[in-house]
């Protein structure tokens, strides 16, 4: 039997959950959204739940962030379902004097670009946030910055999508992707084929797989990280913490092969988080190991050692979970919007850490690229033509 | 006080008398016995309750693989009270649902240097029977061995053997599991290539080769050339309305009870399963005083040994085949359980229910194999029904699809005390053999399958279970 759908999303994760919503919020009739596994079983149950503003570079993503954080402000109502988002405010802590000059420039472009940042010294930060070690000499605050619980938002995307009448087909596979004449004309599955003019891609570290179908390199690659999650306590940490080296390794990541320091070399820096039910979460590394999510003894310790250092409570607590996920990296960002010389091919991918912050905003403006057909300067910096006018 | 005071095969000995607190109850027992144990002798069941539905919950495994037990000790919550030594003046108070660690996050602490990894030829994972066999195995080889246990004294659940054993005279038959576990233990102790970690546990096995151990709070990693993998496993409990009622007990936590710590378990069990377990499970109740009501057994036959069956029969205890629990009931704790007749099928027979009057109920219908490493390692895996559940694929040299690990015991799938040491030494002289320890091998590996063998009776559950491990494609998951 073949089904029929006016738009299909490959993908049941924060994206295509949050985009098939947004879809069928507007008014688009047939949606169907296809996932290979269940809902949120990749990338969007494998990270932090940081939605901060002060860790994205000024531009075009920055401007994003700050509407998607708008966004996130009302989430829970809209969707009827909790999210946890909270605007307890961000900090960058900074523990090496090295440091303090990416940190200085980062403070200034973001002030530049209208985010609220001041840097506090070590005491003022510990006043705020007791957990800190003395070994943090500063730290930049941002207020803006929020956190939610990943698996309850991309969960409460797709019951709202289901309720508004979205088709969620689970443990279905897309096998390939018809092309007839330059257009789209539907997907094939493990469940047999689907008949679209749209369909999206938003398989996140899996979209290059769906982009070969097509014929398309899609530079997508899975980057590692690493993540301890400890027994629940009483809340003991308000902020989201980040490590500066989190900032330096994020717009420098040659920073790691260089650096003297072992664990820096490892790619380890720090996030951490208490989440809603009271585990502290925290992390991570950077690390190219294809699709493999195993987890390793020294990276799990060099996590541990590191975040210990610089906030030491944690070496009384038990772990009870490690895991490790895979971010999809995507060099200058996430890739959105339609491919040229395939009409109905779009794309939706590619946001490394940086996805769960900008899913509402990215159901938002792609739901309304794919019912306007219209490329506005929301989509245009991160459309996946700039990869061949770069070669060009 | 419910503790055993003249017993026809053991004597405890117990450490100093202390007082403790619990829900703001003095109350009094012993130095070193478990805090469960404690609190079983002064007549408390209900331990923790459960965060939802708020229904009690009291021991059910008694080695700290289920959470049924968790309390407050000197106000931390979480504990296992199973596993958790009683000492003098700590204040216990019933946990209810998952209460939070209270932690003080402003405090600077002093954090130790990162430890080295430790190198070692042979990583035994698990004390019991088979892995206390694989460690002398392998040391005797020539190897350099380091044994895991995570509790405070090895010998797993062989300690709590109160029977002779069968088998032939190379198993130790007609010996007391008690007093071969104390041989192999002498043997151990007598060895130099063994270091034994006790308060161990092996809190993963990472995919660059090593195992990260909980050394009582301290973090050690040990990559090791060999790791045989020997955790046992856990009891299976049955589905049926209030079967987490405290004083349902899986048959090994009534062993642990009434064999190691000296407490009477109750005073009338109902025993629910009639294999070797149940029954001899049910002859150790009645040597400890205990009213056994009656052995159910879901088969159409008893599945151990007619010698233990019959020891049961004299004593006036009824077996009762065909029969299952319905459901338990009681205000707290057990006081009595419906039981009913199935039929053919499997299905009950209406009209048949009986009401037996009972505290406590005893599950002897199983256990499970504990994988969890072997599925880290990455190891193939099956899941059989006739080895207990999950089990990794293994040869006869207990290789697993993973070059350097071994599987021995009940971990690898289950069957009893005396082939577990014998899939322990296998396992031992395997790893030790494939380090270049290969003196013997030939012959010692003959005699150890010859053995094994003749323990597995033609046409059994374990030879049916250990071909399927043959048979089609290992189970799917994320290596």
């Amino acid at each position: 039997m073949v089904q029929k759908a006016d738009v299909v999303v490959i993908g049941g994760g924060i994206m295509g959950c949050a985009i098939a919503y947004g879809l069928k919020k507007k008014g688009v009739g047939r949606v169907t959204v296809v996932e290979r596994r269940g809902i949120g079983e990749e990338t969007s149950s494998a990270c932090d739940g940081g939605v901060n503003l002060q860790t994205k570079a000024p531009g075009p993503a920055l401007k994003l962030a700050k509407r998607s954080v708008e966004l996130y402000q009302t989430l829970s109502q809209e969707l009827d379902y909790d999210v946890h988002f909270e605007k307890y405010g961000g900090m960058v802590m900074v523990d090496s004097p090295e440091l303090m000059g990416v940190v200085e420039h980062s403070v200034a472009e973001q002030t530049a670009a209208g985010v609220d940042v001041t840097i506090l010294s070590g005491d003022e930060a510990r006043r705020m946030e007791p957990c800190l070690s003395k070994r943090i000499t500063a730290v930049t605050y941002c207020p803006d910055d929020g956190r939610v619980s990943p698996i309850h938002t991309t969960i409460g995307y797709a019951k709202a999508a289901g309720r508004a009448g979205v088709e969620f087909l689970l443990n279905t596979a897309v096998t390939g992707v018809t092309v007839e004449g330059g257009q789209v004309t539907g997907v094939e599955t493990t469940r047999g084929p689907i008949r679209a003019e749209v369909v999206v891609n938003a398989c996140g570290v899996y979209a290059p797989e769906i982009g070969r179908m097509v014929g398309l390199d899609i530079p997508i690659l899975p980057r590692k990280g690493n993540i301890v999650v400890t027994e629940q306590v009483a809340p003991c940490v308000e902020h989201n913490l980040i490590c500066a080296r989190y900032i330096a390794l994020k717009h420098d990541p040659d920073l790691a092969k260089t650096s003297s320091d072992p664990s820096m070399r490892l790619g380890v820096n720090l996030f951490l988080e208490q989440t809603h039910d009271g585990n502290i979460i925290f992390g991570s590394n950077r690390e190219w190991s294809g699709y493999d999510k195993s987890t390793s003894y020294e990276i799990l310790c060099a996590i541990c050692s590191y975040a210990a250092s610089l906030v030491p409570f944690l070496s009384e607590l038990n772990i009870i979970r490690t895991f490790a996920g895979l971010r999809p990296y995507c060099e200058g960002g996430p890739i959105l919007g339609p491919v040229d010389g395939i009409h109905g091919f779009v794309m939706a991918a590619g946001h490394e850490g940086d996805g769960i912050a900008m899913a509402p905003i990215t159901g938002e403006i792609m739901s309304d690229y794919i019912i306007s057909q219209t490329v506005t300067e929301d989509i245009r910096p991160f459309l996946f033509s700039r990869f061949s006018q770069q070669k060009g | 006080m419910d503790r055993t005071n003249d017993h026809p095969i053991l004597t405890f000995e117990k450490g100093r008398q202390v007082a403790f607190t619990f829900e703001g109850r003095e109350l009094t027992g012993y130095e070193g016995e478990t805090i469960a144990a404690a609190l079983h002798a002064a007549g408390v069941r209900f331990l923790h309750e459960s965060a939802k539905k708020h229904r009690p919950r009291g021991l059910f495994c008694a080695i700290g693989n289920c959470s049924s037990c968790l309390m407050k000790v000197n106000g931390i919550p979480n504990i296992r009270v199973c596993v958790e030594p009683l000492r003098e003046g700590i204040v216990v108070e019933r946990q209810i649902g998952n209460e939070k660690a209270r932690v003080d996050a402003a405090v600077e602490r002093k954090l130790s240097d990162p430890r080295e990894v430790i190198e070692a030829e042979v990583l035994v994972v698990g004390g019991g029977p088979a892995g206390m066999c694989a460690s002398i195995e392998a040391a005797r080889a020539g190897a350099r061995v380091i044994l895991l246990e995570r509790s405070a004294k090895l010998g797993g659940q062989l300690v709590k053997q109160t029977h002779k054993f069968f088998g032939s005279e190379k198993q130790d038959a007609g010996t007391r599991g008690i007093y071969i576990a104390d041989k192999i233990q002498a043997e151990i102790e007598a060895l130099e290539g063994i270091q034994v970690w006790t308060q161990s546990i092996a809190a993963g096995l990472y995919r660059d080769g090593i195992v990260m151990v909980d050394r009582n709070g301290t973090i050690e990693g040990i990559r090791a050339k060999a790791v045989i993998i020997a955790t046992g496993a856990f009891e299976k409990n049955l589905v049926f309305p209030n079967n987490d009622l405290p004083g349902i007990y899986g048959a090994g936590a009534v062993q642990t009870l009434m064999n190691m710590e000296g407490v009477v378990p109750a005073k009338s069990v109902l025993m629910v399963g009639a294999g070797n377990i149940g029954l001899i499970v049910s002859y150790q109740l009645m040597q400890a005083g205990v009213d056994v009501a009656a052995v159910i057994e879901a088969a159409p036959n008893i599945g151990g040994y007619l010698v233990h069956a019959n020891k049961l029969r004299r004593a006036g205890v009824p077996i009762m085949t065909r029969h299952t629990i319905k459901c338990a009931y009681g205000q707290g704790k057990v006081e009595g359980a419906i039981i009913h007749e199935l039929d053919e099928h499997f299905q009950p027979i209406p009209g048949t229910e009986q009401d037996v009057k009972c505290d406590a109920i005893c599950m002897a219908v199983g256990l499970a194999p504990l994988p969890e490493l072997f599925f880290q390692a990455g190891c193939d895996m099956k899941f059989v029904p006739e080895l207990g559940g999950y089990v990794p694929v293994i040869d006869s040299e207990r290789h697993t699809s993973v070059r350097n690990v071994y599987a021995a015991g009940d971990s690898g799938g289950v069957e009893e005390a005396s082939s577990a040491m014998l899939t322990g030494k296998l396992a031992g002289i395997s790893a030790a053999r494939d380090l270049g320890y290969d003196q013997d091998y030939e012959a010692k590996f003959r005699d150890y399958a010859q053995q094994l063998e003749s323990l597995r009776p033609e046409g059994g559950k374990i030879r049916n279970g250990l071909r399927k491990t043959k048979e089609g494609e290992p189970v799917q998951y994320e290596k």
